[in-house]
Parts: C-alpha cells; sequence; structure tokens
C-alpha cells in the first residue's frame, strides 16, 4: 500500500484495486458460482430498497458462505480470503491480527435488481467499525473487500458509496439514503472484472444501486474486522451466555445479569442483550438497544 | 426477595458457625439451603445465647440485637467498618416496634428480615442518575468515583464471601513493579477470581454487583447500552508493603478495543473498569492512580510516569472509601501504588466492554472452536483469520504478513 492508496483511502473511504485478479481466475470462480446458482437464494422485491422510489426493483439474489462450499467449488474464494494483494492492505487499514468477521457470499444481480439504501455513517459513532487516523497510523475496524466478477460500467449500478462520509459527524440525509435526493455527493465507481474494492463498512456511507446493466452483477463480498472488533457472524452464535462462558458462572443468573454476560457481536439474534433502567431504579433486560 | 435475604443470611450464618468452631454442624449443611444455617444458628443462640463474637455479628442479627463482645454490625475481621455504617443499613431501627433484646425472640429475628426486604431496592436517586456533573468529570479526567453507593450490609456481605474463599487468594506470580524504585515492594500483589461461579448464596453479592443500578446507569451512559463484561470480577488484596503496578493505558499509541471517543455530546468509552471498593483507600495510602485526562493525549507516555519516578507531578490516587465504586476508561494510563495502608486492601474490579469489542477472548476463539470440520481443509493463512475476537489469552491468534506477492505467517521465538 503506498502513499497515494494511503491518501486515497483516508480521504474518501474507499479504495479500488486494480486487475488482481487474473482472467483465468475470475472465470474460475464464475465456473464455481454457475455450478451452485441452485444454492442461490432470492430476496423479495423491494425488500433492500425500503422507503426509496429511485432504488425500487427486483430482489437481491445471493449465494451464502463460499469459503464453505465443497471443494472444488470453494478453492477460489478462499484463495480471496488472504489473497496478498488484500492482506498487505487490511495490514495497513485495520492493522495486523484483522479477522474476517462473516461474509465470502456472492451478491448476483440481474438487470433490474434493486437497490439497498445507503447506509452507515460517521456519525452516529459506530466503535466497532468506526476509521480513526492518529500519528500516520490508520486505524478501521470494519473494511469489506468486494471482488468483482463481472465489469460494472459507469452507470450500471452495483456498489455506491458517500466519499468522505466517514469523517462526517452529521447524520445522513433522509434524501441521501435513499439517493431520492442525494444532493450530488453519492458516486458509483466504474470497476472491471477481477478489480477488488476496499470500502469502510460501517464507516461510510455506501449501499447499491439498482442494477441497470444487461451483463449480470457479481460481487464477492469479505467483511473483515480490526483484531478486537465484532460484528456479527459466528460471534452471534457463540454470544448467549450459555455458550460464551462456562456454565457455573452463568447458571442461574437473572436476565439483566445474563444480559452483560452475553459474548461480544451487534447482532445478538434477538438475545435480551441490552440494560435499561427506570425511574425507580430497577434494571430490566431487553432486546433492544433504544 | 425474601429468598435473596434468606441467602444473604445463610451465607452469614454459616460463616458463624464456622467461626463459633462448630465445623462438623457447619459440614452437614446443605450450602444451597441457607435456611438450615439460619434455623441452626438460631436454635444455637437460644441455647447459648446470642455470642456475638464472629466477626460479622451473626448472632447478633440472628437472635435481634444483643451481643457482649460483637463487632459492629457491617465491621469484619480486616477492619471493615463502614464509616457509614448505619447510614443505610436495615439494622438500626426497626419499624414494627423496634428490637427486643430477649435472647430467641423469634417475633425480633423476623421482623429484622422484614425490614431488610423493606430497605430494597436502592433509594437514593443519585445511585442510578448520571448527573451533567458526572459526565464532564469522566470526559475531562478519565475517571470517576460515585461515593457511599454500597451499603454498610453489602460490603460485610462480599468480605464475609472473600474470608469464605480466603484459601483460594493466590500472589501474582511476578513483579508488577519491574524494576521501578517509586513502586517496588516486600511482596507482590494478591488476587482471587471466580466469584460469579462461586456456589450460591456466595456468588450473589458479586452477582449483584455486576448490575448494580449505579453501574447500569453509568455505563449505558459511558459505554453505550448493550455494555457487556469481558472479564473479572477480580479482587485486588493488598498488605502493607505490597508493590505497585507500572502505569499502563493511554491515547497514544491508539487501542481500539479500549478507545475513548466523544462526538455530538455521546460519550464512547470501548473499555471501563469499575473497581468496587470494599476497604479505606486513603490519601496516601496507595492503590488504584492515575493520570487524570491521559485517555486524550496523542503522544507517548514518558518512562518516568510509566514507572512513577519522574511522574512530573501528574498521578493522582483517589481517596476512596469501602463502598464507594470507581469508573475508569482503560485507556486512561493508570496503575497502582504501592500498598502502604494500615487496613488491607480489597478492590473488585470488572473488565467492562461495548457490545461490539473484545479484549478477552472467549471459549471460542480458534477457528476449530468457531467453526464446523470445513476448517480443517484450510491452510494455516487461511486459518489464521478466522480466529475469534480479542487480545488476552494464553494463546494468541497468528498475524499475516505479505509483500503483495504471497502471504505467510511470521515464525515467532
Amino acid at each position: 500500500m503506498d502513499a497515494k492508496e494511503r491518501y486515497f483511502w483516508d480521504l474518501t473511504g474507499y479504495l479500488i484495486v486494480r486487475n488482481v485478479l487474473t482472467p483465468e481466475e475470475v472465470a474460475a470462480a464464475n465456473a464455481a458460482i454457475d455450478a451452485c446458482t441452485d444454492r442461490m437464494t432470492q430476496g423479495e422485491d423491494n425488500n433492500r430498497s425500503r422507503d426509496s422510489v429511485s432504488l425500487r426493483g427486483k430482489g437481491q439474489k445471493l449465494l451464502g458462505n463460499t469459503i464453505e462450499l465443497e471443494k472444488p467449488f470453494c478453492d477460489p474464494f478462499r484463495k480471496m480470503l488472504v489473497h496478498p494483494q488484500v492482506v498487505v492492505r487490511l495490514n495497513e487499514m485495520c492493522g495486523k491480527g484483522f479477522r474476517y468477521d462473516h461474509g465470502s457470499w456472492v451478491a448476483f444481480s440481474e438487470q433490474g435488481t434493486e437497490g439497498f439504501t445507503l447506509h452507515g455513517s460517521g456519525e452516529p459513532h459506530g466503535p466497532n467499525v468506526a476509521y480513526h487516523h492518529q500519528n500516520g497510523r490508520m486505524y478501521c475496524n470494519g473494511v469489506t473487500a468486494t471482488w468483482q466478477l463481472a465489469d460494472g460500467a459507469a452507470g450500471a449500478g452495483g456498489f455506491a458509496c458517500v466519499a468522505g462520509s466517514h469523517k462526517s459527524a452529521f447524520p445522513i440525509p433522509a434524501g441521501v439514503r435513499t439517493c431520492d435526493a442525494d444532493l450530488g455527493v453519492v458516486i458509483q465507481p466504474e470497476t472491471k472484472a477481477g478489480d477488488v474494492i476496499f470500502f469502510m463498512d460501517g464507516a461510510q456511507t455506501h449501499g447499491t444501486l439498482p442494477w441497470v446493466s444487461e451483463v449480470p452483477r457479481r460481487s464477492v463480498l469479505f467483511k473483515y474486522a480490526s483484531r478486537t472488533a465484532v460484528r456479527s457472524g459466528v460471534s452471534t452464535q457463540v454470544a448467549p451466555p450459555e455458550i460464551y462462558w462456562d456454565e457455573a458462572i452463568v447458571e442461574g443468573m437473572s436476565d439483566p445479569e445474563r444480559a452483560v454476560m452475553y459474548g461480544p457481536c451487534t447482532n445478538t439474534g434477538g438475545g435480551k442483550a441490552y440494560l435499561d433502567i427506570d425511574e425507580e431504579g430497577n434494571v430490566s433486560a431487553s432486546d433492544l438497544a433504544v | 426477595m425474601l429468598a435473596e435475604i434468606n441467602a444473604e443470611l445463610g451465607m452469614q450464618a454459616q460463616e458463624h458457625l464456622r467461626g463459633e468452631g462448630l465445623e462438623a454442624e457447619f459440614a452437614a449443611l446443605d450450602v444451597r439451603d441457607p435456611a438450615q444455617s439460619v434455623a441452626l444458628v438460631q436454635k444455637l443462640v437460644q441455647e447459648r445465647g446470642p455470642r456475638c463474637d464472629c466477626q460479622y455479628g451473626v448472632g447478633q442479627r440472628l437472635c435481634g440485637g444483643r451481643g457482649t463482645r460483637g463487632l459492629r454490625h457491617g465491621q469484619g475481621r480486616s477492619g471493615y467498618a463502614h464509616p457509614g455504617a448505619g447510614r443505610r443499613v436495615g439494622q438500626s431501627r426497626c419499624p414494627r416496634g423496634g428490637h427486643s433484646t430477649r435472647r430467641g425472640d423469634d417475633r425480633v429475628s423476623k421482623c429484622a428480615l422484614e425490614e431488610t426486604i423493606e430497605k430494597e431496592p436502592y433509594m437514593d436517586k443519585r445511585l442510578y442518575t448520571v448527573s451533567e456533573e458526572e459526565k464532564y468529570y469522566f470526559d475531562l479526567r478519565g475517571y470517576l468515583v460515585v461515593r457511599a453507593v454500597l451499603t454498610a450490609n453489602e460490603i460485610a456481605q462480599c468480605n464475609a464471601a472473600i474470608d469464605h474463599f480466603a484459601d483460594r487468594i493466590d500472589h501474582y506470580d511476578g513483579s508488577l513493579s519491574r524494576g521501578s524504585k517509586a513502586l517496588a515492594g516486600a511482596t507482590s500483589r494478591r488476587q482471587l477470581t471466580g466469584m460469579l461461579g462461586w456456589p450460591s448464596p456466595f456468588r450473589e453479592p458479586f452477582r449483584k454487583l455486576l448490575v448494580h443500578p449505579t453501574v447500569v446507569s453509568r455505563l449505558n451512559e459511558f459505554s453505550g447500552k448493550g455494555f457487556r463484561l469481558d472479564h473479572g470480577p477480580l479482587l485486588i488484596n493488598a498488605a502493607t508493603g505490597t508493590e505497585g503496578h507500572t502505569l499502563h493505558g493511554s491515547g497514544q499509541p491508539h487501542s481500539p478495543a479500549t478507545w475513548y471517543h466523544q462526538q455530538n455530546g455521546k460519550i464512547y468509552c470501548q473499555g471501563i473498569t469499575v473497581a468496587w471498593q470494599l476497604t479505606d483507600c486513603k490519601a496516601g495510602a496507595g492503590g488504584f492512580a492515575l493520570v487524570p485526562g491521559s485517555h486524550k493525549t496523542r503522544e507517548p507516555t514518558p518512562d518516568g510516569v510509566i514507572s512513577v519516578e519522574e511522574d512530573m507531578g501528574l498521578v493522582v490516587q483517589p481517596e476512596m472509601k469501602a463502598g464507594d465504586v470507581l469508573f475508569f476508561a482503560e485507556t486512561a494510563t493508570h496503575g497502582t501504588l504501592p500498598w502502604k495502608g494500615e487496613n488491607e486492601r480489597r478492590s473488585v474490579l470488572y473488565k467492562y466492554a461495548g457490545r461490539g469489542v473484545a479484549r478477552a477472548v472467549g471459549k471460542h476463539f480458534t477457528p476449530q472452536q468457531r467453526y464446523s470440520d470445513w476448517v480443517d481443509g484450510l491452510t494455516p493463512e487461511q486459518q489464521a483469520v478466522l480466529y475469534g475476537p480479542g487480545v488476552h489469552s494464553g494463546s494468541r491468534a497468528p498475524v499475516l504478513e505479505s509483500d503483495g506477492e504471497k502471504t505467510w505467517i511470521p515464525q515467532t521465538k
């Protein structure tokens, strides 16, 4: 990662590294996807576009957990997991000891597939995905590496972001979130098959524009975290107190006591991990953070 | 609530029996049934009188307040007397007619139970309300002491449970003063863990502290809702002459796991330690010390401050009383001064974290512990990024190096 890349990453919150995969590697990954199309899930129409008018469309197709596929289908994706071009950058972006949090899914978008309302922002601050720069070092707790397996021409749709939004201290205006009145700040970078997009997942405002190209979008998303940051994935599964701690520690605990014993993750899967206190000082547990 | 009170009394009653040399009777009790020990003590009190010479005044409490040699309620063997004993203790007055002094008066014993029940829950609103002054102070200084949170009774319960497991207290294996002349001492600190998993009723006082309203109110504000216990509790126990601990933690270098950040009126402190004081820490006695404001510094801590040999006048040791609770940002530069107090130091530390960060690794840390068999087909480099979050453990996750052409795990010495 050279000085130009560091400058661009710190300034905009994303970075595209060109031609990382050879045409043969792109073909191998696409062949694995083609062999697994029957395992794709189909999202509902107008699900991710929510209240947006400009992002509406058909439901998103996904192929999940590609690194867990049986051989040989997993091989192209496992190679991406610790690809030297990823490792060399994540060691600087997240710091050494970065980890795979969740993902490795393929976003497969046919023409007319809906977009995804923009999310992530510098405000409110999200500690486990936040970006910080101090004394010449970068600390980004959540980074997504998106491998492009098909071209994404200008205007085709797909990944979009608000450059510089990881440093914003103001909430996203509703029109930017929906892209219905985006103030001209939303961009859709042009990419080619074989490129890798890095972006600050959670800190930077990002999302997806509806796919308008005749050639389907094929993007593989790997969600990384710094060594001590956590989002979801397996962490959600092992977070319940009875799993995370030795049995004797949590046996017989009340709901409020159990709440603070949930393991680290921001998606507790409906677990009552949040404590409230009422006007009389009574503590209660709920599954909501608000 | 009655069950909790019974458990509380049962724990103290068991201590009483042991203190009276009645080990055989004690051994015959089912520790899971506190009512047994309460009944046995009451029987003994009727037969032998309220010999309140145990350290907790149990006979006095169970018989209704008569004792000749007993210590004050809430006062233990190590000088645990709380300066505010009686301040919020449900023992000094009886709203239903006062205490009888007649031996074995069942009516009075019952009254004592009811009175204790009526004192719950917490009545003092300041205990579960974060003031603007507290937020200002914590943001500015990186720590906060909330005074007189625990009752003398609650302090006594904690101390009694610790005494019960005193044989499990270990000396720290190594030196935490790390060559500092200013922090040197005759012995290493003593410590004890595992309180939350102790058999009932000994664990209850510490589980109560885990989600005490004073903690929940402050941590919801300082770390955000969904805060979690990362590790602990840990009792730090020191006798006179115990060495100190070099100062650690700082705003520089940045630590994502303990990061302190304030934005638009909200505090986001990812690592907070809550230290409950079970004995007094007088001015100059030693114990917890920190550099106020250091959670915001962008410069490395000078060596003289770390060792406290040349601390530039920046290191402070807050005076605290038993029953006070200390909150400090883990990213503030903090440590321990040698213990000079005449009394024992007893401080129980709970290490909390924000919802999405981890310092201690959980039981599911390695790829094999987190995933199914498919990870066995991965290379060591691929497995390296599948470790769970956290940095505190006996084994650390391997790190990866890359030159852009290949990826490898560097050899460790």
